[in-house]
């Protein structure tokens, strides 16, 4: 599967721009030239030798706190991805075999889940779990999870009444062993494409509720409240909001490219333009 | 004078080169019928394609000539085409649900049709298409008329796809292996609807199938196409009883030794 | 003593628009070695009987025997058990898709024999089907429509099954590769291997079956030597079948 959206210009370009992303969340906190949390005499300063971006409100390295708010922000969206996919697939593919009152009741809890105002539920879940990151993205991850439980639970469908898999029955297979040799493969490219839809949608959503100051305890440094920090004091550094942005949007670009990406080399018509392009790299060779 | 004659018609695919049918020739009188038996990938369907001037893209007829009512059809425009389909040449097809739009009733896309080719009055194209419906043996034709197509069978469908076939009164009707999907007894009904339309209104027919005698039953000439060439053509009796190339030999010989006829020869 | 044992066997769907009777008190048995053609249209409920007989449907009344088991009212666990001993296959009729489009060859026909906890290579069941080993590696999009349901039967003979159920094997196939499975078939069958054909076409089995049986509306109207059904239909509706199936006998009288 990493193979063939290699394959694609636009699947490289999303796994260089994520690779990047990710290497920053490793490495940005050691990366960073000052600490993030110590402020100065110089505040709301304009981009210098020593402060590449700049200082914010309370004189605090700019640049260091996006790249020490990388780790957060990165792990945030990842998190919320793991929850949102452990969460729905899981039962997605299973009301397809557990029967009908499973069926029925994970239905109608994914139907819940879809019709709760999503920003709303978070600031309530966060005030009564506690703020903090990991109760703030579970709650998202959650709130996502309809999702994967849809798209698990229609390929799953797609396949459960296929002749291949009433054969496999008929030779003696278990719900488990069918799930594993032909349910599985089948339910794997729409789970990443959603997953790499995800992902951006969680670090938009990282974003914005470390921009209301939810998730994350205000001297923390995170991509989003970089943002809200730079937007306070516009009028001071107008074009400040343009960098935490660009790399939000470079992130959530990425995803959706790679989610792309995903789509167009799974199922038979990735297999055939994969093949096509097998067969005119043999003939340029040739 | 021929209604429908093909004169060593060969069809290629432009977009690579390669030759599908290489070379169909036969003429059908008007109120005559005659058999093409082949199978996916004999040619049979692009020959009749040809004929309906509903090629594929990149298909054309690239040697040979077709004459419709007398007419070289290699010069017709398209509004010429659409002028003729359906009021001198018309067809069905296999697989009859996908010719109708699910959203409309069965009754009101046959009506279009003859308001459109016929330039009839709504009252009017309404009750002609009833009496089509009637007349392909539907029963309840006004009932029909106003049902949707997923409320009809397969054989019910086909049956309404052949009214709304000869509503403009074509002279020439091709059926693509029209029956193809059907129960051996709806075929066995249609094929008589094919028969008996002939019979009394002097519809010429061209009927394809893959089954020899689905063919046989129905025709007096026969082609039989593999590989897009004609391995053999000639009266049916004849291509039976006489059969000169293998491939015609093995169809036959598969009724023999699997259909019904080991036992009907015995009785 | 028989192989297949089907008495007074009532199947109901459960619709929204109420109960649709799809078997009403069908018997049917079939012997070791037997091939047994059951005829039936489009909403006979000849699927229906195939599905009941594997276990992927509930019976309303009746009783299923199979080599002498009892299986109509097996749990999904006494199925599994049962089924891994393999005395029943079956082979769809869209040979397209019949086999997982993502396994290769040999991972489709690896998989009863894994199944039944065997570790051996499926390349003698190729060879049965006579089929070349090359194709081990392809994926069924890379074979032909012939090729694929030799593939499928292959694949049903892995467990070495004493009754196979065929449900219209060879109606989507070419001439040349209907009389390869045909007598392929009819190898199995001289083999000792008993075979069900369930076809909506008299004609494409008379060839082939020692017994036709007739459904017309989940009842089985018929049940004969298939000469004698064919021969002296007793049923209406077995004469008009037998009337409808276009033969090349109409043109040529014998």
């Amino acid at each position: 599967m990493l193979r063939r959206v290699l394959s694609l210009a636009s699947g490289r370009i999303a796994a260089g721009i994520l690779t990047f992303i990710v290497l920053l969340a490793v490495l940005g906190p050691l990366l960073a030239p000052h600490d993030p949390l110590e402020g100065g005499v110089d505040v709301l300063a304009a981009p210098s030798g020593s402060h590449w971006l700049g200082t914010d409100y309370l004189g605090r390295d700019v640049l260091s706190r996006l790249l020490d708010g990388s780790r957060v922000s990165v792990l945030g969206s990842v998190q919320v991805a793991l929850v949102a996919l452990v969460a729905g697939v899981i039962p997605g593919i299973l009301s397809v075999y557990l029967g009908t009152v499973f069926e029925w009741f994970t239905l109608r809890l994914a139907d819940t889940l879809i019709a709760l105002p999503f920003l709303v539920f978070a600031v309530a879940v966060t005030a009564l779990l506690g703020n903090g990151i990991p109760q703030a993205m579970l709650t998202v991850g959650i709130l996502i999870s309809p999702l994967f439980y849809r798209v698990s639970r229609a390929a799953t469908l797609s396949v459960a009444r296929s002749p291949y898999v009433e054969a496999a029955i008929i030779s003696g297979a278990s719900i488990g062993w069918v799930v594993r040799r032909h349910v599985w493969v089948k339910v794997l490219p729409p789970i990443a494409v959603a997953l790499a839809n995800t992902a951006g949608v969680g670090f938009v959503v990282v974003s914005s509720l470390t921009f209301l100051g939810i998730g994350v305890q205000p001297p923390a440094p995170t991509w989003g409240g970089v943002l809200a920090a730079d937007l306070g004091y516009l009028s001071f550094r107008p074009w400040a909001p343009l960098v935490p942005t660009a790399l939000i949007m470079a992130t959530v670009w990425a995803c959706n490219l790679l989610a792309d990406a995903i789509r167009d080399v799974s199922g038979e018509a990735g297999r055939a333009l994969l093949n096509s392009r097998a067969v005119r790299r043999r003939h340029v060779h040739s | 004078m021929s209604i429908l004659e093909l004169e060593n018609v060969r069809i290629r695919n432009d977009a690579d080169g390669r030759e599908l049918v290489h070379g169909v020739s036969f003429a059908l009188q008007p109120g005559g019928v005659v058999g093409i038996v082949g199978e996916s990938g004999s040619g049979k369907t692009l020959t009749c394609r040809a004929a309906l001037g509903i090629l594929p893209e990149h298909f054309v007829v690239s040697d040979g000539r077709i004459r419709l009512d007398g007419q070289d059809v290699a010069g017709l425009t398209r509004r010429q085409w659409t002028a003729l389909r359906g009021t001198t040449i018309s067809a069905v097809f296999q697989d009859p649900a996908s010719y109708l739009n699910p959203s409309l009733t069965v009754g009101s896309q046959i009506a279009e049709v003859i308001r459109v080719k016929r330039g009839a009055k709504r009252r009017a194209a309404r009750e002609r298409a009833i009496e089509l419906l009637a007349a392909v043996r539907l029963r309840d034709p006004a009932v029909v008329y106003g049902q949707y197509p997923h409320e009809l069978s397969g054989g019910m469908l086909q049956r309404s796809l052949i009214a709304a076939a000869i509503a403009a009164e074509p002279r020439v009707l091709i059926a693509d292996e029209a029956t193809t999907a059907l129960d051996v007894t709806v075929q066995a009904e249609i094929l008589d609807l094919l028969a008996d339309l002939r019979r009394d209104t002097g519809l010429a027919l061209v009927v394809v199938s893959h089954d020899l005698a689905v063919v046989a039953q129905l025709c007096e000439r026969v082609l039989v196409m593999r590989a897009g060439e004609v391995v053999e053509q000639g009266r049916v009796e004849q291509v039976l009883h006489q059969p000169r190339h293998e491939y015609t030999r093995l169809l036959i010989e598969e009724h023999e030794a699997y259909g019904l006829e080991r036992y009907l020869v015995a009785s | 003593m028989s192989l297949l044992e089907i008495s007074d066997l009532h199947v109901h769907y459960r619709r929204r628009t109420g109960r649709l009777h799809a078997l009403r008190g069908v018997d049917l048995s079939i012997g070791a070695g037997e091939t047994v053609g059951v005829i039936g249209e489009t909403g006979s409920g000849k699927s229906t009987l195939a599905r009941a007989v594997l276990g992927l449907l509930p019976v309303s009344r009746g009783r299923i025997v199979i080599d002498g088991e009892d299986v109509t009212r097996f749990n999904q666990r006494q199925w599994r058990s049962f089924r891994r001993r393999g005395v029943v296959q079956y082979v769809f009729q869209d040979p397209l898709r019949s086999l997982d489009p993502d396994l290769t060859i040999e991972e489709s026909l690896t998989e009863p024999l894994r199944l039944q906890g065997r570790r051996d290579s499926p390349n003698h069941l190729l060879e049965r089907v006579r089929l070349d080993e090359s194709l081990l590696t392809r994926l069924p999009a890379e074979l032909s429509g012939g090729q694929r349901q030799r593939v499928a039967v292959a694949r049903a003979l892995a467990a070495e099954p004493r009754l196979i159920l065929l449900d219209e094997p060879v109606s989507a196939l070419d001439s040349a590769n209907r009389v390869r499975v045909l007598e392929l078939l009819k190898e199995l069958r001289d083999a000792g291997t008993a075979l069900l054909f369930i076809s909506h076409d008299l004609g494409s089995v008379a060839g082939i079956a020692d017994r036709i049986a007739v459904l017309h509306q989940g009842e089985l109207v018929e049940d004969g030597p298939t000469r004698q059904v064919v021969t002296e239909p007793r049923h209406d509706y077995t004469k008009l079948l037998i009337s409808s199936v276009p033969t090349l006998r109409k043109v040529v009288p014998a």
